[in-house]
């Protein structure tokens, strides 16, 4: 299994543009079709805004993405030491609610729910880790 | 992201914003509807056809200019939402990619938020 992996030690959001770029040619050399791999693009930059604005307060902070093909899986593994935040547990927003009386990060939840096919979620002593994973992605 | 204006007569004026590049901000896209307003402008269609992506901050920034341009209060579009009896005859979108598509479903914004396909149709839905 090849693994292709990026080391940010002080990841911000203005990075966010450039950590997309990196799945998007991550999964591209290991031969994801385009289709899956955009939908997991925008589960991963939904996933990553809420690391790098809440989990570590829009300071600069170490992340780590990994990106592989398995069993026709694509996976993506994101890893920080912000707070702990299970984005497998967050309540969902009501869309007809204004946006002042809805919960922070919620859409951004929603979405990250939406575009990917299977969410896992580890707290350890390390951190956060997510996994995101797209089903029949090559 | 660039955005231009363009200025359209329909039974009404119509607005039109053609963004182009990722929509993964607020800005420039809430400034540039905010001014357009200032400006007079009451019916806003963005067209969207080539943004390829878009994200929350995004859709929050299409909700923030529905809420700019709605003619009646809250609770009443609150209510018309949930009885599926009210979408905003001030904003419109135009043809978003199948991502695009698949965020706006999920944050509910297909609910008060026509979706067109065809540029002159929906110039004309405006009244």
């Amino acid at each position: 299994m090849t693994v292709l992996q990026a080391d940010y030690p002080a990841a911000e959001l203005k990075d966010l543009p450039a950590l997309r770029n990196f799945i998007q040619e991550a999964g591209e050399r290991l031969g994801a079709a385009p289709d899956p791999l955009s939908e997991i693009i925008v589960a991963a930059n939904e996933a990553l805004s809420n690391i790098l604005g809440h989990g570590y307060g829009e300071q600069p902070g170490p992340l780590t993405i990994q990106v592989a093909v398995v069993d026709q899986r694509l996976e993506l593994r994101l890893h920080d030491r912000g707070p702990a935040f299970d984005p497998t547990a967050a309540s969902l927003p009501d869309p007809t609610l204004p946006l002042d009386q809805r919960a922070v990060g919620g859409l951004g939840v929603a979405m990250i729910r939406a575009f990917a096919d299977e969410i896992h979620y580890d707290r350890g002593a390390s951190g956060n880790v997510l996994t995101l994973v797209k089903h029949k992605a090559c | 992201m660039d955005i231009e204006v363009v200025q359209e007569q329909a039974a009404v004026p119509v607005t039109v914003l053609r963004l182009s590049g990722d929509l993964a901000s607020e800005e420039p896209l809430l400034s540039q509807a905010r001014s357009a307003h200032q400006e007079g402008a009451r019916h806003l269609l963005l067209d969207l056809s080539e943004v390829p992506f878009i994200s929350s901050a995004g859709l929050r920034a299409i909700h923030q200019i529905f809420d700019l341009y709605r003619d009646v209060d809250a609770a009443t579009v609150r209510q018309g939402i949930s009885t599926g009896s009210y979408k905003s005859a001030h904003v419109k979108l135009l043809k978003p990619s199948k991502n695009a598509r698949k965020a706006l479903d999920v944050a509910g914004y297909d609910m008060f938020l026509e979706i067109h396909q065809d540029y002159r149709q929906a110039l004309q839905s405006f009244e």
